[in-house]
């Protein structure tokens, strides 16, 4: 009970937080409320029961009033689902004081229903912010990113249950963002999501597309298929620009920009770097004019982690990994090669034995240029050593430069040394190599230096499908 | 458990339960059998750990008295039995609850107990439990709609099994075997 003879501005600590998920918020207003007597004691009984009831009648409607009891699991969704949908009515109220008053003068159940009321009215509003943000997504050649959008997002609003499992997230995220603590649940998550996506997108905005394409490119080749965040990639060189007194609006790092900035910030303490950095995205902020902003306040939650990045990056001297350097879409753009269908295995086998049964070397190359193999089979035909040693070079340069490409490609690599010198430079670890990869090597040693470049950046440009 | 539903009384859940059975022996009197307040809170305390023991919840004592109310006409209960063997009953319907998936509604599983017990089982739990409930789950999981005659086993209801024994007996017959042999090999 509220001490009325305290005087009237002292206000009692509250340890609830809003960034508590719902479910949470819900059980810490009761917690608390009981701990700080702001919730009579007659109040709470009252509740307790009605949260029996409550869940009674959540249980009869889940089994249709045809099972008494439900597995713990089962009991556990339920009853989230409800804390879920209570406390995100109460957490939406202006003051957890004002949520102790209607749980006094509201009976659970009303709560509960204004509840989920107010979700059903969000989940429409949050399916249209999905749209409008589809409608607007850039056309960043990013799998996570687009996935998530087009079709991982889209999955949560054809399976949420806001019924049963109302504090669940069906569906499939896998984008990261930028600032994501991941505690909230259900739609608050959804929302909270696709609020922060949509200023991680104005930010990058900003910017030419091209220009953080050729960012993204330049992070690393194989950015199709990683996980990360394109705003903090942004982010990171926006704010490496500004560091040097450049405009916050050039992402575009040099070699010469990575390894000034080491010097720069090298000789200076943690504490030096990261005021260097708040100054830097104070600059940014009002260079691009959003100060006061929601953005504003996303970017600097964004800088606080950078700065750790930061220092981190300044000691370890990879400064390169933090703040890239862009790539011209000529300069690398990769060639994502889908394989054939695999050959059936008896058929392959078949083929296989053909080939060692023959006695000429003629025989074996137009048995294998009339088979319909995938890059796959072939390199499963090599590996099984159908060829002798010195029937090698006519196989290779019976192939065409593509083909020779994409060995070359499925050859293993030395991760320190460039493309062909570092496959070279594997000779030694017998252990990973093949029969055919020592001959294969040499071949293209004994080609004209024009014809092995050539073979060889085809090779770097190609990205080889998951198929294969 | 009860971790996770701190905010719900169990005491009061337990309380009614005790009051709802009790309740029952206005009906149960009639056939001679009678449950002292005592009985009935060792039932309720039975249930709850048989509750938490399956990882199940429960919020009302509705099971119990719908168990009392099905079984109190079995020839084969009397008053100085009674109380155990709805104890082992109350245990059982829940183990059963979870062994079937979950796929039976309450009336339809007590249905099933109550005929075994009175017909195939002749009143003995253990062997409701040991036989007939164990095959009932067993039909449930392989998803067989036949659930009568629960007292055999599952052998020989499946089209795989019937393969298998005829292979077995194909290739049993040794002079098939150097038949075939003799015309194909040589």
């Amino acid at each position: 009970m509220i001490n009325r003879n305290e005087p009237a501005d002292r206000k009692i600590p509250l340890h609830i937080s809003q960034k508590l998920d719902a479910s949470t918020y819900f059980q810490e207003i009761i917690k608390e409320g009981a701990r700080l007597s702001l919730i009579p004691s007659e109040t709470l009984e009252k509740l307790q029961s009605q949260i029996l009831t409550l869940l009674s009648a959540a249980f009869n409607r889940y089994t249709g009033g045809f099972s008494s009891s439900v597995p713990l699991e089962t009991g556990q969704r339920i009853q989230q689902s409800i804390f879920f949908t209570t406390g995100y009515y109460l957490k939406r109220l202006s003051s957890p004081e004002e949520a102790f008053i209607l749980l006094e003068t509201c009976t659970l159940d009303e709560l509960y229903q204004k509840g989920k009321k107010r979700i059903a009215e969000d989940f429409l509003n949050t399916k249209a912010l999905l749209a409008s943000i589809q409608k607007k997504l850039p056309s960043f050649d990013v799998l996570a990113y687009n996935d998530t959008l087009k079709e991982g997002i889209p999955l949560f609003f054809a399976a949420y249950d806001a019924d049963y499992g109302a504090h669940e997230i069906p569906g499939s995220i896998d984008y990261p963002l930028s600032n994501d603590p991941m505690i909230l649940t259900g739609l608050e998550y959804i929302m909270d999501y696709l609020r922060k996506f949509q200023l991680e997108n104005l930010f990058c905005s900003y910017y030419p597309s091209e220009t953080v394409l050729a960012l993204i490119r330049g992070s690393d080749p194989m950015y199709r298929e990683q996980l990360f965040n394109i705003f903090d990639l942004v982010l990171a060189n926006s704010l490496a620009s500004a560091l040097m007194g450049r405009s916050a609006l050039n992402l575009y790092i040099s070699d010469y920009d990575q390894r000034f900035l080491q010097y720069e910030l090298g000789s200076q303490s943690r504490d030096q770097i990261e005021l260097l950095a708040d100054q830097a995205g104070c600059r940014m902020c009002v260079e691009l004019s959003i100060a006061g902003t929601n953005l504003e306040h996303y970017i600097r939650a964004s800088i606080r982690k950078l700065k750790g990045r930061l220092w981190h990056a300044v000691h370890t001297d990879s400064l390169p990994l933090l703040f890239p350097s862009s790539k011209d879409e000529d300069e690398l753009n990769t060639i994502l090669f889908r394989d054939k269908d695999h050959m059936d295995h008896a058929v392959l086998r078949a083929l296989y034995n053909e080939i060692l049964s023959c006695r000429h070397l003629s025989d074996k190359l137009i048995l294998l240029r009339n088979a319909p193999l995938s890059m796959r089979d072939l390199t499963d035909l090599l590996d099984s050593e159908c060829f002798f040693e010195d029937e090698y070079a006519s196989l290779f340069s019976s192939l065409n430069e593509v083909e020779l490409a994409l060995l070359l490609k499925t050859l293993p690599h030395s991760a320190d040394l460039p493309s062909l010198y570092g496959r070279a430079a594997i000779r030694d670890e017998y252990e990973k190599l093949r029969q055919w990869h020592l001959p294969f090597l040499s071949y293209l040693d004994g080609l004209e230096l024009k014809d092995r470049n050539r073979i060889e950046a085809f090779s770097e440009r190609l990205e080889i499908s998951q198929v294969l | 458990m009860n971790g996770y539903f701190s905010l719900i009384p169990a005491a009061v859940a337990e309380k009614i339960a005790v009051t709802e059975i009790i309740q029952c022996n206005r009906l149960t009197s009639r056939f001679g059998l009678v449950l002292k307040e005592s009985d009935a809170a060792e039932l309720a305390k039975t249930r709850s750990d048989a509750l938490e023991a399956m990882g199940r919840i429960e919020f009302s004592g509705g099971v119990i008295n719908k168990i009392i109310t099905a079984f109190c006409d079995s020839p084969y209960l009397n008053q100085s039995s009674y109380a155990e063997t709805l104890n082992a009953l109350v245990e059982a319907f829940y183990h059963f609850k979870n062994e079937t998936l979950d796929e039976m509604d309450d009336d339809e599983l007590i249905d099933i107990m109550k005929k075994s017990f009175d017909q195939t089982c002749r009143g003995s739990v253990d062997l409701l439990m040991t036989r007939d409930l164990e095959n009932l789950s067993r039909r449930i999981r392989f998803g067989i709609t036949d659930l009568s005659n629960l007292t055999s086993d599952l052998s020989g209801i499946f089209e795989e099994d019937g393969e298998c024994g005829k292979e077995d007996e194909a290739f049993t017959d040794w002079d098939i075997i150097f038949d075939f042999w003799e015309e194909e090999l040589f």
